[in-house]
């Protein structure tokens, strides 16, 4: 592998798993500054914010709040034109990670600022984050805990704080942690007419609690604070982090590495993002990769690619039928990645989609019948954005290429097929096995 | 030989307006509660478990526009055109409405931009 062409592969591997896939130019440009570079680029994201066309359905600009579904192209529509990829897909990670759906929160202006506490905090302090999950509004009504009051204390906050936010299942505490937990975490209110989030102190379990073998008056802010301090905490949440970005299973010294860093750090999540992206294991098998693209990667990823924006709707019904949506994970354990995004149903969609993508890009009678197999393939590979793409598929593509337009000499069929053949070859770039791993 | 066509005069756009509802056991949750005068277009979707429905309410209590029964998921539309007053989104499921599935929202005189200055 030449030299040039290995560096550029490594920076499309770290666009795609580190964002959502390189906008026209980025590869290059950042293959010029190393991959040491790039990531230090993606780490400290600067200037503009947003690139390529606005999102518009029907000529009008999204109404998130107002008009059903058009909060998760809004989302989408934030993948599509970060120019921030780290970023916004970390403000995805977490997503996943405190997996709060507005299918049981029920109001987009909640969901829309639970988005930006994740987006503030994507790259930064996890203990801060987590304290800024303890006061978001979604968060709390999502896992009831709005309305805990002491007489009754609603468990569910603290139980997935120890299972899923900050320990894992099983890994440090028991049931009586948990029940002790959901105790200290009493007192806050909602009203519903209102909209008003408050902290009632007269609801709140005063009390002795005993938790993680401490015995203190602790108040939801001590649970935090412990939850987080807890010595199971960093090895859980650098290992979640790691199998963000690859599904290989994290070497035991990287992982030492990543807790004494993110430990000394006092929480920070940057510079555990740092050990990640510059490790060998991100940048194994160039020619043969491994993780399969999340529905909303692989999307934004393809508009990126061809420098389009969202003009229709469709897409958070495809999205649903891919088995991603944000701002709707399916349960509090986030969504099931790698190649759990791959059945026939979800495969089935994602084709689709790309079809409605492409639907009117190439009318029939648009193209000669001089053109070569040849041509055609450069043709679509231009028109796609140069996606990569293994020999194998570059051989099925010549022979399919050759045997679409065999015979076809009628002027009706010259005008139809050769159109097609396009409209195919485009089709198997964006959607076919190659385009969906990365 | 034809006559062009006179020119029409020119006609306000008629103002159309969004809303979107999340209804659950047992609440509806609008997400606003002002909106201009002229078209509203309101969207409900039913996030709980139960069947539910969604009626626009006139404060002399006729009932201006209902969805039919929503099943757990189901997305209903309706499309009002209102004057200035007070109504109420309710769920006329019987007992439904009882149980807090009502809420009120204003419609306003739309605000009229003052005219530019050459």
């Amino acid at each position: 592998m030449a030299r040039t062409k290995k560096a550029e592969l490594e920076i499309e591997r770290l666009l795609w798993r580190a964002g959502f896939g390189p906008r026209p130019g980025d590869t290059k440009r950042l293959a010029r500054k190393g991959r040491k570079g790039a990531v230090e680029e993606l780490l400290r994201p600067r200037g503009t914010k947003w690139a390529g066309p606005e999102a518009k359905v029907e000529g009008a600009p999204l109404d998130p709040l107002n008009v059903y579904g058009h909060d998760v192209l809004w989302w989408l529509d934030r993948c599509v034109r970060t120019r921030q990829p780290l970023a916004e897909r970390m403000a995805l990670n977490w997503h996943d990670h405190f997996a709060t759906s507005n299918q049981k929160v029920g109001d987009v202006e909640l969901m829309v600022k639970h988005y930006f506490t994740l987006r503030t905090h994507a790259l930064g302090n996890f203990r801060k984050l987590l304290l800024a999950m303890l006061n978001d509004g979604a968060m709390q009504m999502w896992l009831d805990l709005a309305g805990s009051d002491k007489s009754s204390p609603n468990e569910n906050f603290a139980r997935e704080l120890m299972e899923l936010f900050t320990l894992g299942v099983n890994n440090g505490y028991t049931e009586k942690d948990i029940r002790e937990a959901a105790r200290a975490l009493t007192g806050y209110t909602f009203d519903y007419d209102t909209k008003a989030f408050g902290y009632d102190a007269d609801r709140h379990d005063t009390d002795f609690k005993r938790i993680f073998g401490k015995r203190g008056r602790f108040t939801a802010i001590d649970v935090v604070n412990m939850a987080v301090e807890h010595p199971e905490h960093p090895k859980y949440l650098c290992s979640k982090l790691w199998s963000y970005f690859t599904p290989r299973p994290v070497p035991k010294a990287t992982l030492r590495q990543m807790t004494r860093v993110y430990k000394a750090s006092k929480y920070e999540i940057k510079p555990v993002l740092r050990i990640i992206l510059n490790h060998p294991t991100l940048y194994a098998d160039l020619d043969a990769p491994d993780q399969v693209k999340p529905p909303v990667v692989f999307v934004a990823g393809m508009l990126r690619r061809l420098n389009r924006g969202i003009t229709y709707d469709s897409w958070t019904y495809q999205l649903n039928e891919m088995g991603q949506q944000p701002f709707y994970p399916p349960n509090v354990a986030g969504w099931d990645q790698d190649a759990a995004w791959l059945s026939p149903a979800t495969i089935r969609a994602r084709f689709d989609a790309v079809g409605t993508l492409l639907r009117n890009d190439i009318k029939d009678g648009s193209l000669q019948g001089t053109e070569t197999v040849d041509q055609a393939i450069a043709s679509a590979i231009a028109a796609t954005g140069r996606p990569l793409h293994t020999p194998r598929t570059r051989a099925a593509m010549k022979k399919y290429a050759a045997a679409a337009v065999d015979g076809r000499t009628d002027e009706w069929e010259i005008k139809h097929y050769f159109p097609e053949r396009q409209r195919v070859l485009r089709h198997l770039l964006l959607a076919g096995p190659d385009a969906q791993v990365c | 030989m034809a006559h062009a066509p006179a020119p029409k005069a020119a006609t306000a756009a008629p103002v159309i307006s969004r809303m979107l509802v999340h209804a659950s056991e047992f609440r509806l949750n609008p997400s606003r509660r002002v909106v201009p005068a002229g078209v509203l277009i309101i969207q409900v979707k039913n996030i709980g478990q139960d069947d539910h429905d969604l009626a626009v309410r006139a404060a002399n209590g006729h009932i201006l526009k209902v969805t039919p029964t929503l099943h757990s998921g189901d997305l209903g539309t309706l499309r009002l055109k209102l004057k200035p007053g007070r109504y109420w989104l309710v769920c006329t499921i019987p007992g439904h409405e009882g149980h807090g599935m009502v809420r009120s929202f204003t419609v306003k005189k739309p605000v009229k931009k003052p005219a530019r200055r050459r």
